[in-house]
């Protein structure tokens, strides 16, 4: 019985522990991992959202998407994730990209930058307007750190 | 009136009696924390590592540096083998409890490249587990307790799910969020499916499909408060409401809803004297 009340209080502790910790999470707005509040799509966009996305194509003219080329998650979801990173190192996140997708795929290509605005047209649909298009860069195959751990 | 607290809370947490819930939900949960454990290609991850990689949160102190791939195998071996024990029924609270850490350690190397998802979730819910004895006819009154305590726990994690999602929401916009349907718009519209960019070209129906996504994260703030077959409505609810999320957008959080269809045939299926 002794054992019992011992497990009723640790219980008792771990469900009030859960509560707690997840609401200073949820509360918070630093990073606890792996006390992780769920808080996707909750950022407000009613004016639009503006962000930068990148244009792949080969040498040849054949534009890529990148996930085709490097199929893991984060290329998958450039879009979304982009925006967060490019925030803080667009120059160097785009070329080590431009590097690791060449050596990916053996072939040199154009990265293409645009700044991108989400905005509803005058029916109300969603469209992306693209605001401004820049060469970011042209990378060959010579130029490839992330080669050889490919 | 502390007496009848404690007792209320006592049997709240401990006297729920989950044995069919349990004889169900293993086999739903353990596939897919096997498939979460094997889901990402963790070599390209190491060619990225070096200038995407950011360790935060408590684990920065203990596991600083990104791990070799041998380590990642490793982890996902003996992760994966546990995975199978724990499903075998035999030392099942032991086999997930290793296959926890294995669960929680890939999760940490691989959100720290800063990804957004909520599977940190599962791996609760595989930590859950080593409170639970597989399921036999003399089930003794500490594991009942236990399954109970466990039953809980998960409940209120995936409750909290949606709560946190509604409250993170309502404090960045307020109801302007629902009332003006743009995130939802342009979520569908970014995401790529054909259903969700067709769905993005009306406002009206990013409005309607805001409010009705909100209305039901808002209304997990009152599950504790409503009847059990009502709660169970709201997890069938939650069960539609991720159909949804994936036919329009394809984001799936498979252990939400397999919580969700099991609890609330769980809930429901309850004869009106018990205490679920």
């Amino acid at each position: 019985l002794n054992r019992q009340r011992y497990l009723k209080i640790f219980g008792g502790l771990l469900f009030a522990g859960i509560a707690a910790a997840q609401i200073t999470a949820a509360i918070s707005s630093a990073n606890l991992y792996p006390l992780n509040p769920y808080r996707m799509f909750s950022t407000p966009w009613h004016n639009g959202a503006k962000m930068l996305e990148l244009q792949i194509s080969t040498a040849s003219g054949k534009h890529l998407n990148v996930s085709e080329v490097l199929d893991i998650p984060f290329f998958q979801n450039h879009r979304i994730l982009y925006n967060g990173f490019v925030a803080k190192h667009p120059i160097e996140l785009e070329s080590k990209l431009c590097q690791l997708l060449v050596a990916r795929i053996g072939e040199n290509l154009n990265v293409v930058a645009e700044g991108v605005r989400y905005e509803r047209d005058h029916s109300g649909a969603m469209d992306r307007i693209i605001e401004r298009q820049e060469i970011r860069g042209h990378c060959t195959k010579t130029s490839l750190p992330l080669e050889s751990s490919l | 009136v502390k007496s009848r607290f404690a007792n209320l809370i006592n049997s709240f947490l401990f006297e729920l009696r989950p044995a069919r819930f349990f004889g169900v939900f293993p086999w739903l949960l353990y596939p897919i924390a096997l498939f979460e454990m094997w889901r990402y290609d963790f070599r390209i991850y190491e060619s990225i590592a070096p200038w995407l990689w950011q360790p935060s949160g408590f684990f920065r102190l203990i596991l600083p540096h990104f791990p070799t791939i041998s380590s990642v195998l490793a982890v996902r071996v003996v992760g994966s083998l546990a995975v199978l024990v724990a499903i075998s029924g035999k030392w099942s609270r032991s086999a997930a409890a290793v296959a926890f850490v294995a669960l929680l350690l890939l999760d940490y190397w691989h959100n720290m490249f800063g990804f957004i998802d909520a599977r940190i979730h599962l791996v609760w819910m595989i930590g859950l587990m080593t409170l639970v004895k597989a399921p036999s006819p003399q089930q003794t009154a500490e594991a009942d307790l236990l399954a109970s305590l466990a039953f809980r726990c998960m409940e209120l994690i995936v409750v909290l799910v949606y709560a946190q999602s509604a409250y993170a929401k309502i404090s960045n916009a307020g109801l302007t969020w629902a009332g003006e349907g743009s995130t939802l718009q342009i979520a569908w519209l970014r995401q790529g499916l054909p259903l969700g960019h067709w769905l993005a070209s009306s406002v009206l129906v990013a409005k309607i499909f805001s409010w009705l996504a909100l209305g039901l994260e808002a209304s997990f703030f009152t599950y504790y408060l409503v009847p059990r077959k009502m709660r169970g409505a709201l997890l069938l609810t939650a069960f539609l409401f991720h159909t949804g999320t994936f036919l329009t957008m394809n984001i799936s959080f498979a252990h939400l809803w397999v919580f969700n269809l099991a609890a609330a045939f769980y809930l429901i299926s309850q004869s009106p004297g018990t205490k679920a």
